[in-house]
């Protein structure tokens, strides 16, 4: 872990906005992250489809950081501050956590899914966390020209289990290639959890990148997509749920630099019992970026009355032919709609369960893997106490 | 739109509020309507920089009383312990060695205009601020650097009970304990740098109280004039809107522009009790050598309405952000907003709005364009307090971007710490359509005339809230600033 007073800092804003709102970044303190000795079990189905074999970590990081756009990119915000980290393969938490896990993971798993190639079955890798263990592990997907995979990460654990997981992933994607990364996080209540993730988006390329985060007292989750090449497309799909004092700590970034770039990104969820949220989703348009469009939506159910939500939606613009756009809906379930469904015969947590999983069900159910997506479900009946 | 605010708008009958209005007002005024420069033999500087000795000079200079003297020094400690920002436009071309904390003009503060300085008066006639006084303000403030060499209130407001007079005066006189007891306690020193700053060599500004019921139909302005190379100026502006009444403030500013910075650090702070209402309206515009670092905070009490209108087009760099505090329960604030940044503009604009009682509700609106380079940024930040139940906020800004040389970024905060509340928010960046300017252009409107068309149109939420003058100004200021991107 980054030195003990300091914490490591992640999820850093792009553009720094006032100190005292507490969103320019989040902390990971060594107190926080729960001791275990014990190793996940990972396991892994359907990855027979792709090329895949472990590497040195600082072999697979020289590999990435030449197969990303390889220009040292010195754009400032209005402030004409750095916003960018110094990461030659910028990813959502940071350097901070890129540098720690250089250190501290010796081999990557490199994945690659060979040119024009549809691998017609999702790799699915999960990691079994049980009673309580620790995994950190990085991956590079490297996906080839006109190739299309799907990658579903899933970490599960029992309910009241600890421990902590650390995941960096980056993604190379070349021209016309689409990668559907999709990371469902079910793990028990005394979690950890750091999940980065990153790509480079070549032309016509197409990064989906989907993200259910359920359990876990504290999640950090960042992902950042250079679209660097023309018409490269990046979507978002996040669906989250936070009860107890979980966090819930997310960072998006699209940095958009290739004409006619598309990014959308849509994040739903629900906070209840103490629950605290942070969203950052900032639409990055370079110069040079010329017919692009960005958009940003977040709709967030609040539950209880002593939450907290902070929502930060940036859009960051040095070209003029673009067109940006952000929106967020912040609120608690109408008493119209508590009405409704009273008089069909649900209860005030009935109500809550069901517009949660509504939020939910539109992220979870793009998932192809039935089995994944029945525990979500059963998580968040679990969650609203309805696990007879 | 309230009916209170349609009143505002039209509070004098006799001008027509139509286009062809605005148009003919707009033919007489051109850029040098703000950009000249006056001799300022004979005025009393303080030496530039910010020491001990140039507070406790200031302080003497404006026969503080003591508290005021220890508060300056407080605030100069605060100023000398405290960060300058690590966010917003960067401010390392503002050298405080290099500005003149304090200028006194050649004369004391006068009642008419005959008895001010024929050169100063002069430049105030050439903004056209006595001629505004005699056909629709019901009192006028005008300060000349760090003072205020004109002020007068109307006689049959004054009649009502209402006060406004300079701060100076006010510290002393009746109403000294009332100043005392409200003055930074809104921005107290401690808030920022420049907050500090300011406790630390305030000087000018108006102080205005309107009594428990009184509403005063056409508005009161105050107007900052800023000549002196190298100097800074810091008025402090207090008004209090005691319960029931109601408020219509004008704010303006101007410069000359000036090869060294210049800087602005003023101070508002805004009491409007239960059931009042305050409208502050401002046209920023100021000189492009300008720092303009203003604080502006108001608090409203239950039932009452604080309206911001706000035109920022002036100074090099800007960080301004109104905030509101939202305390009394039903308490309400509206927030209407235009930036224009231009070559070499860094404008860093927005609001804040802090919902603390419950039912409380905020509307935001602004709009912001770039072009010639300009960076505009709107920043902004809407917190809903575990208290604020059924608190409602709605926030949508609008950027436009002129050119591909430019920079347009949004910047907004949302932190909710309840459910029981509905906060919405929209932002949307673009530039103006193809399809518009061909349009018009078939219509036989030539392309900087349609362009020019568009822009206005897309500032015409702003200016509408603008009494007539201002709405003139603000787009003659426009239109100036678009013949330059046309240009």
């Amino acid at each position: 872990m980054a030195e003990q007073r300091e914490g490591m800092t992640v999820n850093r804003l792009p553009s720094l906005t006032w100190n005292r709102l507490g969103v320019n970044f989040a902390k990971i303190f060594d107190d926080e992250i729960p001791a275990s000795d014990a190793e996940a079990a990972f396991s892994a189905r359907n990855d027979d489809q792709v090329a895949r074999g472990a590497r040195a970590t600082e072999e697979a990081q020289t590999f990435a950081d030449s197969m990303s756009d390889g220009v040292r990119r010195e754009a400032y915000v209005a402030a004409k501050r750095s916003i960018y980290q110094g990461q030659h393969f910028a990813t959502g938490l940071g350097h901070d956590f890129t540098d720690y896990m250089n250190a501290n993971v010796p081999e990557t798993y490199v994945y690659t899914v060979e040119e024009n190639d549809h691998p017609d079955k999702p790799i699915v890798l999960n990691w079994d966390f049980g009673k309580g263990a620790k995994a950190l592990a990085q991956q590079v997907i490297h996906v080839k020209k006109n190739a299309e995979a799907t990658f579903l990460m899933t970490y599960t654990s029992e309910k009241n289990a600890e421990g902590l997981g650390m995941f960096e992933t980056r993604v190379i994607l070349e021209e016309g290639a689409t990668l559907h990364l999709m990371k469902v996080n079910l793990l028990g209540e005394g979690f950890v959890l750091a999940d980065d993730s990153a790509a480079v988006v070549r032309d016509g390329a197409h990064f989906d990148y989907l993200s259910v985060m359920l359990g876990a007292a504290r999640t950090y989750a960042g992902c950042y997509a250079d679209q660097c090449g023309k018409g490269a497309m990046f979507t978002v799909d996040t669906g989250y749920m936070a009860e107890k004092d979980h966090l819930v700590d997310i960072n998006y970034v699209a940095a958009q630099r290739g004409k006619k770039t598309q990014s959308k990104i849509n994040v739903k969820g629900s906070l209840r019992d103490t629950a605290k949220k942070v969203f950052r989703g900032t639409i990055d348009f370079r110069k040079g970026t010329k017919g692009s469009t960005g958009d940003e939506q977040e709709d967030v159910l609040l539950l209880s009355p002593r939450v907290t939500n902070k929502t930060v939606p940036v859009i960051l613009t040095e070209e003029e032919d673009v067109d940006g756009r952000h929106g967020a809906t912040i609120g608690n379930l109408s008493e119209d709609i508590l009405f409704y469904l009273e008089t069909r015969g649900l209860d005030a947590d009935a109500a809550e369960m069901l517009m949660t999983r509504g939020r939910l069900a539109g992220v979870a159910h793009r998932i192809p893997d039935q089995d994944t997506v029945d525990r979500i479900d059963a998580f968040i009946e679990e969650a609203f106490g309805n696990n007879d | 739109m309230s009916e209170v605010i349609d009143d505002a708008v039209h509070f004098d009958p006799a001008i027509d509020n139509t286009k062809d209005d605005i148009n003919a007002y707009l033919e007489g005024t051109d850029r040098s309507l703000y950009d000249f420069k006056d001799d300022e033999t004979g005025f009393y500087k303080v030496d530039e920089g910010l020491t001990p000795e140039i507070v406790d000079q200031i302080s003497k200079e404006k026969n503080d009383p003591e508290w005021m003297h220890e508060f300056r020094l407080k605030s100069l400690e605060l100023y000398n312990k405290m960060q300058v920002p690590n966010w917003g436009p960067p401010i390392d071309g503002l050298d405080m060695n290099n500005i003149i904390t304090y200028v006194r003009p050649n004369t004391k503060m006068k009642g008419t205009w005959d008895e001010v300085p024929e050169e100063i008066k002069s430049a105030f006639d050439k903004l056209g601020i006595p001629q505004a006084e005699h056909k629709y303000l019901a009192g006028v403030g005008a300060q000349y650097d760090s003072e205020l060499v004109y002020h007068n209130l109307q006689d049959f407001v004054a009649q009502q009970g209402v006060v406004y007079s300079d701060m100076e005066s006010a510290l002393t006189g009746k109403y000294a304990d009332m100043v005392h007891e409200y003055f930074m306690k809104l921005v107290p020193p401690t808030d920022h740098k420049f907050a500090a700053l300011h406790g630390a060599v305030w000087s000018g500004g108006s102080f205005v109280y309107v009594p428990k019921g009184v509403k005063v139909d056409i508005p009161l302005q105050s107007y900052f004039r800023l000549n002196a190379k190298g100097a800074g100026q810091f008025e402090h502006t207090l008004i209090i809107v005691d319960e029931g009444a109601d408020l219509h403030f004008i704010e303006g500013c101007s410069a000359p522009k000036w090869n060294v910075a210049n800087l602005h650090a003023g101070c508002v702070e805004l009491y409007v009790k239960k059931n009042a209402r305050l409208r502050y309206s401002t046209i920023e515009n100021w000189s492009k050598n300008m720092y303009n670092l203003n604080t502006k905070r108001a608090l409203v009490e239950e039932g009452g309405r604080m309206e911001w209108v706000s035109g920022s087009f002036g100074s090099h760099v800007s960080y301004l952000y109104p905030t509101t505090i939202l305390k009394g329960k039903g308490a309400d604030c509206e927030y209407t907003g235009i930036t224009f940044s231009g070559k070499g503009q860094d404008l860093d604009t927005g609001c804040r709005m802090v919902h603390i009682g419950e039912d409380t509700s905020s509307l935001v609106t602004t709009k912001s364009l770039s072009k010639d380079g300009g960076i505009g940024t709107f920043r902004s930040a809407v917190e809903i307090m575990p208290t604020a139940k059924r608190a409602k906020s709605s926030v949508d800004c609008q950027s436009l971007m002129l050119d591909d040389i430019s920079r347009s970024d949004t910047i907004p905060e949302m932190d909710v710490k309840t459910n029981n509340c509905d906060v919405g928010h929209e932002a949307k960046i673009g530039r103006i359509s193809d399809e518009a300017v061909f349009y018009l252009m078939s219509r036989g409107i030539p392309e900087n005339e349609a362009r020019a068309m568009i822009v206005s149109g897309f500032a015409n939420p702003i200016s509408k809230e603008l009494p007539l003058e201002y709405a003139a100004e603000m787009n003659n200021l426009i239109k100036l600033e678009m013949e330059g991107s046309m240009a």
